[in-house]
């Protein structure tokens, strides 16, 4: 059985060379953000046909590698990377640190020139408009959308969303006092002081036990909000930082939900890491903060790029927005060169999309080292 | 396929990077600490003075070597020498010290070839002895000290950790990993 979706036989397959894992990881990962042309990395082992090439010009055996692979191989397009490619006149050189939004002008434009060029040809360092893609590279069929589609529905209906409205109800209330910085109670429903929120000191102080405070937020709608006029509640049995519990309680309110107010289908964005070492831990928090803080991405392609489980995405995203630190709307795609974005429409169906191997040699084995620790 | 399986460490004196190696290596790590001499005496008796190296060991035939760099400047001509290749880099900023931003800023342009290269990750040590700055001011602080660097990733995680604690130092270090391939370890 064939387990590689159609798409895959369909991408530009691109030759590394001089490149190690975590540069070879780099590629891939920006390969598959890519939102118009298919490209694959070819992986060791492998011996398709190559239609183009990547050199890391500045590491010890790049220069060589490159210069033997231009020299056996001259109708395959060849890039070079390089930190000065200024000294490297021969070869079409793209600048690092390598960015999406130059590396896919500069891979079309490349695609778009013989392989042979002359090697006077300008040095590629800044984005500009990709020109229109050869028509015998276009990777996607109907075939790779449809066998795309079958694969996606198996996991996961977009149309299924459930979706809660953080303006709405206790998170509405909750966020509303840490705006206007004024104290608030929370209590449970049998009228048990839980917290009391003091935004000014930018804390919040635990009253209830943790098996109280659990069970509340399994079901924080029930939960009763007042504000806090008195000073006399005892001795709190701990306190935590504001951005703390507003992590925790706005995951909890999600409970798997989507936020209405972020959107499904357009790119949102991290301004910042989460502060992971000191915050709950929510279920793939590290993986997803380091992709949404890379590039903006839409939830959709979130989950399909990282086959995370829709809840515990929605569950990130809320506790994200919960502290002030996801961006979406025009604050996201501000940052997103027109030349990488495509209508948020035609993303589910036009896009084809690799499922992340399980295991990716040296990274995989020693993040399974690391988490076993 | 040529492998640099090498993680560097690096900050000023004190912030706890000998001790976040010695969490994860999976041998005692080789320390070359030595009586300090200098103002270093001021923060700890003593302090590397030339490097800290553990390894990580990944099966039988490949192993992540674990480098510390000595935190004062004047060694800074090491550096150079344990950035080449690798994975990745881990700043360790020690929160007591009197000027972070301008630890943050020495240490970052340091490297700053290194880290066009490859990702950076961010630790804070001594949050308990100094709550401010806080991570939400580091990363206004990065903005600013990083506006003429050409980062691989310019929105680096930075965190709150103990160096002598195991989860925080995982946490630091997965991290980067993530930072170079979110998709690693990822279920299908």
């Amino acid at each position: 059985m064939n387990e590689k979706p159609n798409a895959v036989a369909t991408s530009l397959v691109v030759q590394s060379i001089g490149m190690d894992a975590r540069k070879e990881a780099v590629f891939r990962m920006a390969f598959k953000m890519n939102r118009r042309h298919a490209y694959r990395l070819l992986e060791d082992g492998e011996k398709e046909k190559v239609d183009l090439a990547i050199a890391d010009l500045d590491s010890p055996e790049g220069l060589a590698q490159a210069r033997t692979f231009a020299r056996e191989q001259p109708h395959i397009p060849l890039l070079g990377t390089s930190t000065t490619p200024e000294q490297y006149p021969e070869f079409r050189v793209l600048r690092k640190p390598i960015r999406m939004e130059t590396l896919f002008p500069a891979l079309a434009q490349l695609l778009q020139q013989p392989a042979n060029a002359p090697a006077s040809l300008p040095p590629v360092e800044t984005a500009s408009p990709p020109p229109p893609k050869p028509e015998a590279s276009q990777p996607s069929t109907k075939a790779a959308d449809a066998d795309l589609r079958v694969s996606l529905s198996r996991r996961w209906n977009p149309e299924q969303v459930e979706y809660f409205d953080p303006d709405q109800g206790i998170l509405a209330l909750v966020q509303r006092a840490v705006r206007d910085q004024i104290p608030t109670q929370i209590l449970n429903p049998e009228g048990k002081l839980l917290w009391r929120i003091l935004p000014g000191d930018g804390l919040v102080e635990s009253y209830g036990s943790s098996t109280e405070e659990n069970k509340a937020l399994t079901d924080p709608e029930r939960l009763q909000v007042r504000v806090d006029s008195s000073q006399a509640n005892g001795q709190p049995k701990h306190q935590q930082g504001l951005q703390e519990f507003l992590w925790s309680f706005s995951a909890a309110v999600a409970r798997g939900r989507m936020s209405r107010r972020i959107p499904l289908h357009h790119p949102v964005k991290l301004q910042r890491w989460p502060n992971l070492t000191r915050l709950r831990p929510l279920p793939e928090a590290l993986r997803l903060s380091a992709f949404l803080a890379r590039s903006p991405a839409s939830p959709l392609l979130t989950i399909r790029m990282l086959q995370v489980e829709p809840a515990d995405l929605f569950n990130f995203l809320a506790a994200s927005d919960g502290i002030g630190i996801l961006q979406y709307g025009p604050a996201a795609t501000s940052t997103i060169p027109s030349n990488q974005t495509t209508p948020a429409t035609s993303e589910a169906s036009t896009r084809t999309v690799e499922p992340p191997s399980p295991k990716r040699g040296l990274l995989g084995r020693l993040l399974a080292k690391i988490a076993g620790l | 396929m040529r492998e640099d399986n090498k993680i560097v460490f690096t900050g000023p004196v004190g912030a706890g990077k000998t001790s976040a190696i010695a969490v994860l290596s999976d041998v005692p790590i080789i320390s070359t600490d030595a009586k300090a001499s200098d103002m270093t005496i001021n923060r700890k008796g003593h302090t590397t003075v030339a490097m800290d190296y553990g390894i990580l060991h990944l099966g039988e035939k490949s192993k992540v070597h674990l480098y510390g760099t000595p935190g004062q400047e004047r060694f800074d001509f090491m550096w150079d020498i344990l950035t080449t290749g690798g994975l990745g880099l881990v700043l360790m900023l020690d929160n007591t010290r009197p000027n972070p931003k301008k630890d943050m800023h020495f240490f970052l342009h340091a490297f700053k070839n290194y880290i066009s290269d490859v990702p950076v990750v961010i630790g804070i040590s001594k949050t308990d002895l100094a709550p401010r700055p806080t991570t939400t001011e580091y990363a206004e602080m990065f903005a600013e000290v990083s506006q003429d660097l050409q980062m691989l990733n310019p929105v680096p995680p930075i965190f709150e950790v103990d160096g002598r604690n195991k989860e925080d130092i995982k946490n630091l270090v997965m991290a980067l990993l993530f930072s170079i391939d979110p998709g690693i370890g990822a279920a299908v």
